[in-house]
């Protein structure tokens, strides 16, 4: 029992804050995903945007969906910041309860960062992005996306 | 004083032999807001000299019957956000308890259960609880209520016992497990009576993710009950 304890203590503890180091592309026009691909941002349309805030840990960036010539829906973060954690995803959801979620990724680093979203995800429903530890179900952060102005 | 003299004479093990082992069939009803039959049979075996302290194993069938019962979010990672004992002293988060208002419960579960007792001659007074085992019954339906989620608030769900159970203390339970602290008096050396309070994790999963990707609920019953024990080979 004394070593499951000790064990699970270990496992909470990967929860705890630690920095990673970001990698940031200053380029307006162009930046470059976590795969190395560049993305032009010229030619698409911005469907909704919005900033990281905090939840239980500290996360920031901006967040852009953009919609592209053949109706194909792009998830941008710039300058992106998150404390780390064990089985991090991002997911798109209703709210900051998760409801009705969809994973867009489970491999989460700091930068810049593009995503696919699925043809499935209704965003003007879906309008979070969330940074959520699924292994410990803590929420490190999320952003509410609204239609630029 | 001359009572107590007594009394702590017969209770003294001068005066007491106590069996090396014991067996001991029994059947239990808990009640109040919920009604809750259960059949057991446990063997303990004593330790030390005077075997006045027993420990053993048993295995309960335990069924549990109510109307309108309100189900929190079970998963401790997201009641206190601690594990096992940790989170029985952790205070609970409330942001992320979500109720689910089944309109019945009937569940039945078969747990190995794991049992302490100390006895003073002819009163025993232990502890037992459930440690692993499979839960039965069927679909219950009722309300969802998430406040913080407009589209899932209000809305009807279904759910059914879940299947497994596991004691990991506290909100780390898995599954539907019973507890009691007890009292038994024997009457004589086959028959005895047995009082105190069963404390019930009862749990319902949902067939669908609910809020955070959360799909398992529990009620929490804490019942007075009676027992009559037989012991076949004492």
């Amino acid at each position: 029992m004394r070593i499951l304890i000790i064990c699970l203590g270990l496992s909470l503890a990967a929860c705890e804050k630690e920095k990673v180091d970001g990698r940031m592309i200053s380029d307006e026009n162009s930046m470059a995903d976590s795969t190395g691909m560049s993305l032009n941002s010229e030619g698409l349309k911005m469907l909704f945007q919005g900033s990281f805030e905090n939840a239980v840990h500290d996360v920031s960036g901006n967040v852009k969906i953009y919609e592209d010539a053949d109706k194909k829906r792009i998830l941008v973060i710039e300058n992106f910041k998150t404390d780390t954690g064990p089985d991090l995803r991002i997911y798109l959801a209703e709210d900051r309860s998760v409801t009705n979620f969809i994973q867009l990724t489970d491999k989460v680093q700091n930068g810049n960062i593009r995503l696919d979203i699925p043809v499935n995800a209704d965003l003007e429903k879906q309008n979070h992005v969330l940074i959520w530890c699924k292994k410990f179900s803590v929420l490190f952060g999320f952003a509410h996306l609204k239609q630029p102005k | 004083m001359k009572k107590t003299l007594v009394l702590l004479l017969l209770s003294s093990p001068l005066f007491a032999q106590y069996n090396k082992t014991q067996h001991s069939l029994d059947v239990a009803v808990a009640f109040g807001p919920a009604v809750s039959p259960s059949a057991s049979y446990q063997k303990l075996y004593g330790i030390g000299k005077s075997d006045r302290f027993k420990i053993g194993w048993g295995v309960r069938l335990n069924t549990f019957f109510s109307g309108q019962k309100n189900y929190i979010t079970a998963p401790a990672s997201l009641t206190s956000g601690k594990q096992s004992i940790v989170a029985f002293f952790t205070e609970n988060i409330a942001g992320n308890l979500d109720t689910l208002q089944l309109t019945r419960s009937a569940t039945g579960s078969l747990n190995s259960t794991i049992v302490l007792q100390y006895s003073f001659r002819k009163l025993d007074i232990g502890f037992n609880i459930d440690a692993f085992g499979l839960t039965f019954g069927g679909k219950q339906s009722g309300k969802f209520v998430a406040s913080e989620s407009k589209s899932l608030n209000n809305t009807n769900q279904n759910a059914k016992p879940t299947p497994f159970n596991l004691l990991l203390i506290s909100d780390s339970d898995i599954g539907s497990l019973n507890s009691e602290l007890y009292f038994r008096y024997w009457v004589n050396k086959r028959f005895a009576v047995r009082g105190g309070a069963s404390f019930q994790f009862i749990e319902y999963q949902t067939d669908r993710l609910l809020t955070f990707e959360n799909d398992r609920f529990r009620h929490k019953a804490l019942l007075p009950f009676l027992a009559v024990s037989f012991s076949p080979f004492k």
